[in-house]
């Protein structure tokens, strides 16, 4: 059997995106012909004559259907009523994505209110994760996204944010701007 | 004459500060403060009037304003030393709140645009589990891989029951009706969005109790009033009131 089949078995049956390493380790090929395989079984399932994608998600490689079935699809489902995420879950998900790690009060600080139960909720649905303390005063909790954030929203990785070059620039003023503040005061 | 009056509820003073600016149409930049500052306190006063809950964030943000719109009347009468023990978080100057007001501005416009990203994922369906887990939640519903399935459910239960049965019991001849239960069950649920599971059960649960509530959970899923979430394998269940 071809290589490019045996990796289309295996993104069938998978129920995480798989990396081409974590491929490459199953079939006992290498990762160059893994890639090739990969992008092979891509062209292959293009057209109109397949259904099926192969799409980089989370860091892995999933097969999964093409938009343009989503209306006859979600039929299996048997109607729109889907998760999505709350205007207020979204915002402070796009805070920590883009600064991240970050603390709550750095979160409340952008968007200018609480934000106690929203950061519950999106550690409940893991699209959130603490990742360790910051060195400061009471020591608060950092947090960072997830698999499941990348997953969510059709990301390769975080360098698939939209804008980001546009972010690190206003960061870097926020920053300079406030820490120069207290910087300055303290010269006096 | 009756009136009335339709207050349009911010989320909180970033997002009324924008509305203020954008109906003075302002440049972001050169916001007058002192106008802005009594067109917010005016807000805030409507709210009052209108008995609406002010959250603390409306008060610290009229605060800041009033001392901006000081500080421009009076410069120079600040005591520098006092301002060094502000953390980086409080706002001292104009061009810090302009600074705010950008970055709020910034992640708006992201989260629209994460929010077309989220919608064309929705798109995109993979290979849901399969086998003879049933779902617990109405065909009709939403279909996802956090839904529990009946054997998880019972999993927990069994738990639960094993962990009571090293407990020393009372025998009690009471019967819980399971309207009860689901009547516990939604009140809980009232100003939550989700409860964990163990928290159904708090402190000396009596058997039946625990078995009342097995019962009012699958009634209450079957009403379609919650869903049973189970975030990974083998952890904790979540239920959450259905809107």
């Amino acid at each position: 059997m071809e290589l490019m089949a045996l990796v289309e078995a295996l993104l069938f049956v998978t129920e995480e995106p798989l990396s081409a390493e974590k491929i490459a380790e199953i079939t006992g090929f290498p990762n160059t012909e893994i890639r090739r395989a990969l992008n092979d079984l891509q062209k292959e399932l293009a057209g109109n004559r397949h259904g099926l994608q192969v799409t980089e998600i989370a860091k892995g490689f999933q097969l999964s259907t093409k938009p343009e079935a989503a209306p006859v699809v979600e039929k299996l489902f048997k109607g729109e009523n889907r998760y999505t995420l709350s205007q207020a879950g979204l915002e402070t998900l796009a805070i920590v994505a883009y600064r991240q790690p970050v603390t709550r009060v750095d979160i409340e600080a952008i968007r200018g209110v609480k934000v106690d139960g929203v950061v519950d909720t999106l550690l409940k649905r893991r699209f959130l994760r603490t990742c360790g303390r910051k060195d400061a005063p009471g020591r608060p909790i950092l947090y960072g996204t997830t698999r499941e954030f990348l997953k969510y929203f059709g990301l390769k990785d975080l360098s698939e944010l939209p804008n980001s070059a546009a972010d690190k620039e206003l960061q870097t003023q926020t920053e300079n701007l406030f820490s120069f503040e207290q910087n300055s005061s303290k010269i006096s | 004459m009756d009136y009335q009056v339709r207050l349009h509820v911010f989320e909180g003073p970033f997002a009324l500060l924008f509305h203020l600016i954008e109906k003075a149409e302002v440049d972001i930049y050169e916001i007058p403060v002192a106008e802005i500052t009594a067109q917010y306190l005016a807000y805030l006063q409507a709210m009052k009037e209108l008995d609406l809950d002010i959250a603390s964030e409306f008060l610290v943000m009229a605060a800041t304003l009033l001392k901006l719109k000081s500080k421009k009347l009076l410069p120079g009468t600040f005591d520098i030393a006092a301002e060094a023990d502000e953390s980086i978080y409080t706002i001292d100057s104009q061009e810090e709140l302009v600074q705010r007001l950008l970055e709020y501005r910034h992640f708006r416009s992201i989260a629209d645009e994460l929010r077309r990203f989220e919608q064309a994922q929705k798109r995109v369906f993979i290979r849901s589990l399969s086998g003879e887990k049933v779902l617990l939640v109405n065909p009709d519903d939403e279909l996802t891989a956090a839904g529990v399935t009946l054997p998880g459910l019972l999993q927990a239960f069994q738990r639960l029951l094993a962990e009571h049965n090293r407990q020393p019991q009372e025998v009690t001849v009471d019967e819980i009706p399971i309207q009860e239960k689901m009547k516990q069950v939604m009140l809980l649920l009232r100003n939550k969005e989700g409860v964990d599971f163990l928290s159904l059960f708090p402190g000396k649960t009596s058997v039946q109790e625990i078995i009342a509530t097995f019962f009012a959970l699958l009634e209450l899923v079957r009403l379609r009033k919650i869903r049973i979430w189970q975030p990974n394998a083998l952890g904790e269940l979540l239920i959450m009131r259905r809107t």
